[in-house]
Order: structure tokens, then C-alpha cells, then sequence
């Protein structure tokens, strides 16, 4: 009896210690190893074969050898399942999920019989076995997890890099290539292509690894894919099976997910990289301006010349950094004054390129001392052949003698200019002909006469000042008519700096925060009494 | 699903040294596994795997350096990975190979670390 509680405390020690043992085993090989010598310690034999199936297969793999002269197992043995036939002692444990042992024990060492203790004990360490195999398989499911983490750790701390990594790449392949590496990678897909389309023509396809065919792999169905749209081109992602360890597999939403993540991303670089792109080329667009600014700066006079007997003052205020307004006063060679004032249709560049050639040819003409009508057709012809056939120039010009006060004018196409006379009269001054540019025709111009008198007032101006608009859309003309707004008392006696002065700001005042529509220019003349 | 990978392999001081060209997906790692375990049965211990020409390796081709560091831990080896592109690099560091095996800049560095 003391030799048999002696026996089972053994035994109770000794599992204990087998759990212990079997439960650090890293793989199957090392279950079964540490099995084998819990088994032989416990029953004093002389051998034991270990053999392995897994769930659902016929097969029984060999784990441990110890006995070669133990009737093996084979392949696809059926018998397996029944082993008590089997002589000696044999078990086989099926395992919780599924696959199982089998043991094929030797004789024992003193050559006895097994008895009904040893199966019981091997009853026993067959349950060790199962709970340790338990823990093994929670390790196993634990160090998958483990992966399965990772991986997704992986996914989106590449997401953000790629994110990042594209976005310094610029515009081009890199980035293409870039996002489909990493998607390829990442979804474990084996392969992937983008096809890059523009009414309905390939312009653009990537393949990774290297280039394959695609179609057989669309018609087994074996991808998924991912498409948007910018800029007119169709951007087409494609990831063509799924690997696994046991072969290709299906891809899964997060694979999908994933795979639209990254397609939104090169999407969104893409876009900012043409809004970008937008943006430098404003920036020198805006610098053509400016520079094209300072040319109409020259242009535009800083001060008036100093007429004896008269007072005169102007303004330009351009709507842009380039308006499409010119005005001037010019001391001819005979003496006289040139007043001009033009008006090119449209602002920028193309309006100011427009000006500087009237100018260049005015000055020219000036200088040469040509009468108006030869100069109105040469300058007609010359923006005629400048200009495209939107663009044309108002144009008007008076020729004054300081001393006589005599007065020849020439409206081309310009708003009528008013002459105020003292007694209060107004005289509208328009003859002339058709706007330069408009025509190309040796247009039959005209000029006409006028006379200059002590007190008398001339106004030149571009239809920015009657075209003035409030928020209401109400123009400045209508509210107050030139004609009027120069017979008012109040400016029958100021300065003409004092009248430009006070027009711009009754303007102004009008238009209130409602952006400048046009370009604003004037031009008064007094004589002085 | 063959794609163009491939493999070459040299001792060098008692080291295997595998160098792998391509996409060390799941037909990558299945080359570098069994060229690894034909040099494992004759008793190699020490591994290096040059990845100078692979930029993209997927978490099926890691699996298998996995089971080569678990093969390697088992006999007291080790494992060291070089010339490995910065992308790679935080890849293996994020699925946590580094815990076990080493790395180094280049071959020679790596050989020296293992001797």
C-alpha cells in the first residue's frame, strides 16, 4: 500500500513537472520529444514512435523514433484509428482542434506485461499531452496575433509615410510607382499595375514587379481595384492575387480599404501639386504685371507741364497693376500743347502693350509735326495691324495754341469731351471718326475747331469716371450727368488739381466699397482769367 | 505566381550569405527558406541576408525569415540582415525581427559581428 501512494506521488511530481516541460515547447517536434521522456520515465520503456496528423488529413507524420522495430504507421493507414489490434501498448489523442497523436510504446524494460496501472498512467499523460498541446496552439494563435498586429501597425504606418513620401516626389511616375510598391507589398498581392487613360487612350501603364498580363488574372477574377479621376485622366489601380503560405487566397475589405487609401492619397498629391503648380504660375503671371506696370508707369505722366495763362491737373487709376488708360500733355515743337486721352478696350498685358505702341507712334508723329487727320489714319492702321480684332482704342487729341487759345481736336470713337465755356455754355467736342484699330480702312477722319477763352474749362476723361458703379449698379453718369456736375457753382472757382481732386473723391464716395470697375482718367484745363 | 526574384548564396567564414534581387514575397522567402534549410541540415548556424537589391518585401516572405530566426534560435545561431533599404529596414523593425536577429550596414560588418 506505502509503495503505491509512494508510486502516485511520483507520478503526481513528475506531471507537474512534464506540464512545466511540455508547455515551453516551441514547435511539435519538441512537444513530442519532451513527451517521449515523460512517457519513458513514467513507464520504464524501452521505446516509443510519436506520430502526428492534422485535422482533416489523412497523413501521420513520424515525430520521434525510438524503436524502429515497432510496426510503423504508414501513409494513409486507416488502421490508425483502431489501435488497440495493435500489440504492445498504443493510444491515440485527439487533439482539441481536431488533428491528433498516436503512441506506439516498446516493451518495458523488465520485460513485463503492461497491467491496468500502466494504461491508466498513460490515460493520464495522454491528458497531459492535450493540455500542453493547448497551450501550444495558444501560443501559436498568440505569435499569429502577434504578426496580425504588426502587419496592421505596418499598413498604416506606411500609409502615413507613403503619404509623406509622395507628396515630396512631385508630379510624374515616382509617385505612381512609389504608392503601387507599397500597396503591392502591403496587401500581400503578388502583383499590381496602374493604367493612366485619357479619352479612353492608354498614356500611362506601370507594372510591379515587372510587367505581366493582365487579362487571364481579370477573368479568374483574381483582384481587386481601385479608380478616380483627375484632371481629365482616369487613374486605374489594380492588385492581382493575394498570397498566402497555402497559395493565392481571396483579397479581404481591409485589402481594399487599404488599396483606396492609397489611390486617395496619389489623388490628393496629384491635386495639390497642380494647385500648386496653378499658384507659380500666377506668381509670374503677377510678375509680368508688375513689370508690365512699371512700363505703363513711364508712360503715364508723373507731373503736367506748366502752360502760362492756364492751370491744369490729371489723374489715371488703373483698375490692375496695368490699366488700358493713357493720357498726356505734350509741349509740341511749334508751341503748341497736345492734350490726349485713350482708352484701349480691355485691361492687363495685352491693353498696355496696346498703349505703349500708340504712345511710341504718337510721340513719333508728334514730333514730326503731321496734321491730325494723317496721323489719326497712320495711328488707325498701325493699332489695326497690332491688335486683334477685339481690341481697338478711343482715341482723343486737341492741338492747343497757349497763346491764342485756339483749339483743334480729333474724337476717335472716345466719350464727347466738354468744353465749359465762362458764360456756361457747354460744348461737346466729338468730331472725328471710328475708334483706332477697329477698321482697316483709310478712314476719312475729321477735326474741328475751337476757341479757348479767359474762364472757359476743358474736360478729357475715359468712361471709368461715367461708368463709375455703386452696389446698387448704379452708374456715376446717372446720378451725376459731366455736363452738370461742371456747371456746379461749387467748382466754378477751384483749382484743376482741386477739381480732379474732388471728382475722384466724389467718386469715391459714390462707388463706396464696390471693387473699381474701370480704369479712371481725367484731364481738366482752366484759363486762367 | 512565380515573379522575378532571385537568389545566390556563398560561405563566407563559416556564414551562409544569401543575397536576394526582387520582390521577397511568398515565391522569395520559399527560395531564401530552402536554400537556408540545405545549408542548416550540413550544420550552418550563421546567417546573413543581403537585401541590397529588394526594395519591397511582403509580410508572407517575412513569415519566412521568421521561421529561419526560430530555426537558428533553436541551435544558438543568428540571423543578420544588411544593405537594407530604409523602407525595409522599418518594415522588419515594426514586425519585430530585430528582437532576435541582428543588422548591419554591409556583409563584411555582419560576418565580423558573427565570428
Amino acid at each position: 500500500m506505502n509503495d503505491l501512494i509512494e508510486k502516485l506521488q511520483f507520478e503526481a511530481a513528475s506531471y507537474q513537472e512534464g506540464f512545466q516541460l511540455l508547455s515551453k515547447a516551441r514547435n511539435l517536434n519538441e512537444l513530442a520529444k519532451s513527451f517521449f521522456h515523460i512517457v519513458r520515465g513514467n513507464l520504464m520503456i524501452s521505446g516509443i514512435n510519436i506520430y502526428y496528423r492534422e485535422k482533416n488529413a489523412n497523413t501521420w507524420n513520424l515525430l520521434i523514433v525510438r524503436n524502429k522495430n515497432l510496426m510503423p504507421i504508414e501513409e494513409h493507414d486507416d488502421s490508425a484509428d483502431s489501435m488497440d489490434s495493435r500489440p504492445g501498448l498504443s493510444l491515440k489523442v485527439s487533439m482539441v482542434d481536431g488533428s491528433a497523436f498516436a503512441l506506439l510504446l516498446g516493451d518495458k524494460l523488465n520485460k513485463k506485461a503492461y497491467d491496468d496501472y500502466d494504461r491508466i498512467s498513460l490515460q493520464r499523460m495522454a491528458q497531459l499531452l492535450d493540455s500542453s498541446y493547448q497551450v501550444f496552439i495558444n501560443k501559436q494563435k498568440e505569435k499569429e496575433l502577434v504578426f496580425s498586429l504588426n502587419q496592421k501597425i505596418l499598413q498604416l504606418n506606411s500609409l502615413v509615410d507613403t503619404g509623406i513620401e509622395i507628396s515630396r516626389l512631385g508630379q510624374g511616375n515616382g509617385i505612381l510607382e512609389l504608392a503601387l510598391n507599397r500597396v503591392v507589398s502591403l496587401t500581400n498581392a503578388s502583383k499590381g499595375s496602374l493604367t493612366v487613360t485619357e479619352k479612353k487612350r492608354i498614356i500611362n501603364k506601370i507594372f510591379f514587379p515587372s510587367r505581366f498580363k493582365e487579362k487571364p488574372l481579370i477573368k479568374n477574377n483574381e483582384y481587386i481595384s481601385s479608380v478616380f479621376k483627375f484632371n481629365g485622366k482616369k487613374y486605374d489601380f489594380k492588385l492581382y492575387q493575394k498570397e498566402s503560405r497555402q497559395g493565392v487566397i481571396a483579397f479581404d475589405t481591409t485589402d481594399q480599404l487599404l488599396l483606396d487609401s492609397f489611390a486617395r492619397q496619389v489623388n490628393v498629391t496629384l491635386e495639390n501639386h497642380f494647385l500648386h503648380e496653378q499658384t507659380l504660375e500666377k506668381q509670374k503671371i503677377e510678375q509680368d504685371i508688375s513689370v508690365a506696370a512699371a512700363i505703363q508707369k513711364q508712360i503715364i505722366p508723373d507731373s503736367l507741364p506748366d502752360i502760362s495763362g492756364y492751370d491744369i491737373a490729371g489723374v489715371n487709376i488703373p483698375t490692375k497693376f496695368v490699366g488700358g488708360d493713357y493720357y498726356d500733355c505734350i509741349l509740341l515743337k511749334d508751341k503748341r500743347y497736345a492734350l490726349i486721352v485713350a482708352d484701349v478696350s480691355g485691361k492687363g498685358i495685352p491693353a498696355a502693350l496696346l498703349v505703349s505702341s500708340l504712345h511710341a507712334s504718337l510721340s513719333a508723329y508728334l514730333d514730326a509735326g503731321i496734321d491730325l487727320i494723317s496721323m489719326a489714319k497712320k495711328l488707325n492702321m498701325i493699332i489695326y495691324n497690332a491688335s486683334t480684332i477685339d481690341k481697338y482704342i478711343t482715341f482723343f487729341i486737341a492741338l492747343l495754341n497757349p497763346q491764342t487759345g485756339e483749339l483743334e481736336s480729333l474724337n476717335a470713337g472716345h466719350n464727347q469731351i466738354y468744353l465749359l465755356k465762362a458764360g456756361k455754355k457747354i460744348i461737346e467736342l466729338k468730331t472725328g471718326g471710328v475708334p483706332f484699330g477697329m477698321m482697316g480702312i483709310e478712314f476719312p477722319y475729321q477735326t474741328e475747331k475751337n476757341l479757348i477763352e479767359s474762364g472757359d474749362r476743358l474736360l478729357l476723361y475715359t468712361d471709368g469716371v461715367t461708368e463709375a458703379m455703386n452696389a446698387r449698379e448704379t452708374q456715376f453718369e446717372d446720378v451725376f450727368p459731366l455736363d452738370k456736375y461742371l456747371t456746379d457753382k461749387s467748382k466754378a472757382d477751384i483749382t484743376a488739381k482741386d477739381f480732379i481732386d474732388r471728382l475722384i473723391i466724389d467718386i469715391k464716395d459714390f462707388t463706396g466699397d464696390t471693387p473699381q470697375s474701370d480704369d479712371i482718367t481725367a484731364l481738366y484745363l482752366i484759363r486762367k482769367a | 505566381m512565380e515573379a522575378e526574384f532571385n537568389l545566390t548564396s556563398e560561405i563566407n567564414n563559416d556564414c551562409l550569405v544569401l543575397k536576394t534581387d526582387g520582390y521577397v514575397n511568398n515565391y522569395g522567402g520559399e527560395q531564401i527558406s530552402n536554400e537556408f534549410n540545405k545549408h542548416f541540415k550540413n550544420g550552418i548556424k550563421k546567417v546573413v541576408i543581403s537585401l541590397a537589391k529588394s526594395k519591397v518585401v511582403n509580410s508572407i516572405g517575412i513569415s519566412f525569415m521568421i521561421e529561419i530566426i526560430e530555426q537558428l534560435n533553436e541551435v544558438n545561431g543568428k540571423l543578420y540582415f544588411t544593405d537594407m533599404d530604409s523602407s525595409i529596414e522599418k518594415t522588419l523593425t515594426i514586425m519585430g525581427l530585430f528582437s532576435y536577429a541582428g543588422k548591419a550596414s554591409t556583409i563584411d560588418e555582419a560576418i565580423k559581428s558573427l565570428n
